[in-house]
């Protein structure tokens, strides 16, 4: 089953502001593609569109040709992450991961199995209020585990994780897309994206200013920081 | 001299807060607008020659019956003036809550305790000190020659509504500082802020029940619109009420300098 | 359609058993109710018919049944919960239907619970202090007052998913139906058709019959459905 995410010619408006212009672009299948972007950019709004969350003013953002709203039980497709646990944070971990696996049929074993596996185990019991910044990623990651998607979609993942924790992630989304999975990323840090990501879309005031595998992406650059801030900023940006 | 800057600071911090603004539309619309509609609903059972239809006639009575609106606006206020410290960002549920910000510019707990009690005073005294005169003008204005004459005390009431306003937004202020959280006080307290509070239900047990700060305090101003027999004088329940609100003020203090942040 | 309403409200459920404010808000209702209706019963006003007993704590009980109606939609938007919850479940009618069937089923078990309290403490009030009961009032008010508490509750699903938050939507619930609404019953006959006093005569029996329990009810519905309607409205146009 190929499990491919496409933009198509999104735009989004906020007030009189335009804050997404024409994004458009491809995460396929056995790859993970990065969504490069300064603060602000628009990483996290193209994200929340993909996701259903918010309604785009123009254009398409699909999961296997489908929008997401579309979708029946859309955790066992796609998993997610936003900024932060999103749990209330009087709840315990144990509890927020039940109600979604509930939602949409996922056997309750997978509670303690995600768990597990982002190395929660110990504190499932606890009220989300009292973790670390890093805990309620880890969390985050949990939730986008657990019903074992083909696709996964994360907002900033590496935030306030410590290094054994970044570690962790990029082999986990390296074997996710090795084993024929989808990964879409977004990050704002440039070195985290070039070890992790094989494909780059980078974004820069709600407009995609380059995309293609990340090679293609940096070719006539030094390095990837260096393309970043010549495609980035408005005056010497542009190819 | 720090104390200023602590005030000034609250100030402007509570000032600022989305909800105190809709506290304080809430604390000086909503009496204006009661008191509209008793107005006409009062001008027009005299009109009709029928004054029996209401439960009073007088243009200060549709006033202080309006009151309890206002004494919401001023529970919010004294509420969110701490819970909006408590609040945490959606992005950092871990830490990012606005009073480890306070208590790191401003080390000292009673003067950030002092600070928020006196910004919240002022800003509930401005809102008494629009909304009531602007009721008092507008019942006056619409009621008119039809009304019985004015009794005596309506400046004495004013001002104990007032008082009652500011002693509420104190009592919800230093209740909130122990829950740190706005939910339990705001249910309550509002709930309490109604003619018929859970404290006049307790007036039925035991006449001890004047003693509680909300029906001490409504002496100063409800007059006859209290449902009960044994209110104590407005100036002795404006001194029981102060009291109530000055001992959890104390108490707040205390567990908020002991306590961590 | 079904299966998956089913399936939200099970989820619902379980979002809302493991929220500490609302196994709070149940047990202080019924705590409430246990305080208030031994209040009245050992007050030598007081009256010697427990059904009165219990519908007089009613307008108390009420705060209740709307903070739970408020928190089970409110507490999403703590935390950015909403977006786990949108995520999990696009539909946003179907969360909203999986949110009110919860809401129905938590609201309802409070509300029983709490007046089957305060029968039983009047009832052990009043034999402790050796009143007799003189007549046992008509125990369908008792229903009524029953469908009353979880039908207001109900306003205050309808305003947190208008408010997107807990405290603003608690503070204009309570005060519209707690605060305002007496004011106005004081003054104009038209406060009869507000949404506490027409539900009212559910329980309460009118001194001046213009609307009768059923009509009253309507009025009651009529309110929840516009509010809702309003809610369900806003709701599916919003960006989460």
């Amino acid at each position: 089953m190929v499990r491919m995410l496409s933009v198509e010619r999104l735009v989004k408006r906020r007030g009189s502001r335009e804050i997404l212009t024409d994004v458009t672009f491809r995460a396929a299948p056995g790859r993970v593609t990065g969504l490069l972007g300064p603060n602000g950019a628009g990483k996290s709004s193209t994200l929340r569109i993909l996701l259903g969350l918010d309604r785009a003013d123009a254009g398409t953002a699909l999961v296997d040709g489908q929008p997401y709203r579309r979708l029946r039980q859309p955790l066992r497709t796609v998993g997610s992450m936003l900024d932060g646990s999103g749990a209330h944070r009087s709840r315990t971990a144990r509890n927020h991961l039940t109600w979604m696996a509930r939602s949409n049929g996922i056997p309750t074993r997978r509670v303690a199995e995600v768990l597990d596996q982002v190395g929660l185990g110990a504190v499932g019991g606890t009220r989300v209020g009292r973790f670390s910044y890093g805990m309620c990623q880890r969390l985050g990651l949990a939730a986008a585990l657990l019903g074992e998607p083909r696709a996964l979609v994360l907002d900033e993942p590496v935030n306030g994780l410590d290094p054994e924790g970044i570690r962790w992630i990029r082999v986990l989304l390296r074997g996710h897309a090795d084993a024929g999975g989808t990964v879409l990323l977004s990050s704002h840090l440039i070195s985290e994206v070039d070890q992790i990501a094989d494909d780059l879309v980078v974004i820069a005031h709600g407009r995609v200013v380059a995309a293609g595998p990340i090679r293609e992406v940096t070719a006539g650059y030094p390095t990837l920081e260096d393309a970043f801030f010549a495609l980035t900023q408005p005056v010497a940006g542009g190819r | 001299m720090t104390f200023p800057n602590t005030v000034a600071a609250e100030i402007r911090k509570t000032a600022t807060l989305p909800a105190t603004m809709v506290a304080l539309t809430v604390a000086v619309l909503g009496p204006v607008a009661i008191t509209l509609i008793n107005a006409v609903g009062v001008r027009a059972a005299l009109r009709s020659g029928r004054p029996e239809l209401t439960a009073y006639t007088s243009p200060v009575e549709a006033v202080f019956s309006a009151v309890p609106i206002g004494t919401v606006g001023a529970v919010v206020l004294g509420v969110v003036a701490v819970s909006g410290e408590y609040t945490a960002n959606r992005a950092n549920i871990g830490g990012g809550r606005q009073i480890t910000t306070t208590l790191t510019a401003t080390p000292s707990r009673l003067g950030v305790l002092a600070g928020k009690a006196i910004a919240v005073g002022l800003l509930v005294a401005v809102a008494a000190l629009v909304a009531i005169p602007a009721s008092l003008a507008l019942a006056g204005g619409i009621i008119g020659g039809d009304a019985p004459p004015t009794p005596d005390g309506v400046l004495s009431r004013s001002v104990g509504a007032g008082i009652y306003w500011m002693l509420t937004a104190l009592t919800a202020l230093a209740v909130t500082v122990f829950t740190r959280n706005g939910i339990a006080p705001i249910i309550v307290l509002v709930v309490n802020s109604s003619l018929v509070s859970v404290s006049v239900l307790l007036s039925h047990l035991t006449p001890l029940a004047r003693f509680l700060p909300d029906l001490a305090g409504m002496s100063m101003f409800a007059g006859d619109l209290l449902a009960f027999d044994e209110a104590l004088a407005p100036l002795t329940g404006g001194v029981v009420m102060a009291t109530w609100t000055a001992g959890l003020l104390a108490l707040a203090g205390a567990v908020f300098r002991w306590r961590d942040a | 359609m079904i299966r998956a309403y089913g399936r939200a409200a099970a989820t619902e459920l379980a979002k809302l058993s493991g929220l500490p404010a609302v196994l709070a808000t149940v047990l202080g209702t019924i705590g409430a109710a246990m305080v208030i209706t031994g209040a009245l019963a050992v007050s030598p006003v007081g009256a010697d018919e427990p059904v009165a007993v219990v519908l007089q704590a009613v307008p108390y009980l009420q705060a209740g049944t709307i903070s739970l109606g408020v928190l089970a939609v409110g507490t999403e938007y703590t935390d950015g919960q909403i977006h786990t919850t949108l995520r999990c479940v696009p539909d946003r009618l179907t969360v909203l239907a999986g949110k009110t069937l919860a809401y129905l089923a938590w609201a309802t078990g409070t509300a029983v619970a709490a007046l089957a309290t305060g029968l039983l403490t009047t009832r052990v009030t009043l034999a402790t202090r050796d009143v007799p009961v003189v007549t046992d009032g008509p125990p369908e008010n008792i229903v009524g007052a029953a469908v009353y508490l979880v039908l207001i509750g109900l306003l205050g699903v309808a305003l947190a998913t208008l408010t997107r938050a807990v405290v603003p939507a608690l503070v204009v619930t309570l005060s519209l139906i707690l605060v305002v609404s007496p004011a106005l019953d004081a003054i104009t006959p038209h406060a009869r058709y507000l949404p506490g006093r027409a539900g009212g005569l559910l329980y309460l029996p009118d001194p001046a019959p213009v609307l009768t329990p059923t009509t009253g009810l309507l009025v009651l519905l009529g309110w929840v459905v516009v509010t809702g309607g309003g809610a369900v409205a806003a709701f599916r146009r919003r960006d989460a």
